[in-house]
């Protein structure tokens, strides 16, 4: 929208009853709300870390390649397992590092 | 005195595992690397695994060279302006790549993304909550 017709509206709001005003308030809450909800719905990954929690011990030291808390694909090198995991369908795969025990014992930087 | 923070998303994590690991995506002109990265408030930047810069189709040495110390020695990564999402927020971030693929963290760090938000932890129940760092929550 660009700036005189901003500015237009606004000053057609200022002709308009508080009970107008306030009605027209709910409404632009009402649309951004919307919006936010059908705009940009943050992708859900928890299927995912349930996965992981669950069998972290069988994929220690490997990558794994998961897709809607399924395993796709796993291996020693993340390039082959994500081309394993495109190979199979999945244009993003959520892609993992499991750390070896050794790893874990990370003591920061 | 006591002190309140609001927080608009709360997020779970395994707080079995030994870092604070958090489900990422980086995009770039239409690409995305959904991958898995720690919280390190210890650490100045974002830097992640060379391949996920890869996956972006980035060509990792033309970024900004920075080398990182670390207590173990250094290493060096480079840096690209990248959208940055986690827990369904969005920042243009300078990430950093690692330049050797034998790097094999992804950590989130001040950088980019901590001084960005506004964090609250429970460490023991596994709850991280986040807002933006201007979001005013009621």
């Amino acid at each position: 929208m660009s700036a005189p017709t901003l500015n237009e509206i606004k000053q057609q709001l200022l002709l308009l009853t508080d009970e107008d005003r306030k009605a027209l308030a709910d409404f632009l809450i009402a649309q951004s709300t919307a919006t936010a909800e059908n705009g940009s719905q943050p992708v859900d990954f928890s299927s995912e870390m349930e996965w992981i929690k669950q069998n972290r011990e069988s994929y220690r030291g490997q990558f794994v390649a998961l897709n809607e808390g399924q395993l796709v694909a796993s291996g020693a090198k993340e390039g082959d397992v994500w081309r394993a995991a495109t190979r199979a369908g999945v244009s993003a795969p959520f892609l993992a590092y499991i750390e070896t025990e050794a790893e874990e014992s990370f003591g920061g930087w | 005195m006591p002190w309140s923070l609001l927080f608009s998303t709360l997020t779970e994590y395994d707080p079995g595992q030994p870092g604070i690991n958090v489900p990422v995506i980086l995009r770039l002109a239409g690409r995305e690397a959904p991958c898995l990265a720690k919280i390190d408030t210890g650490s100045a930047n974002c830097i992640f695994r060379r391949f996920q810069g890869e996956l972006l189709n980035l060509d990792i040495e033309r970024g900004d060279p920075r080398d990182f110390s670390t207590a173990m020695g250094s290493f060096r990564a480079y840096g690209h302006e990248v959208t940055l999402i986690v827990a369904g927020m969005e920042f243009d971030s300078i990430v950093y790549f690692a330049a050797h693929e034998e790097y094999n963290r992804n950590v989130l760090g001040r950088h980019g993304w901590l001084n960005s938000m506004r964090l609250g932890l429970i460490d023991y129940e596994g709850k991280l909550y986040l807002s933006r760092a201007t979001e005013d929550v009621e």
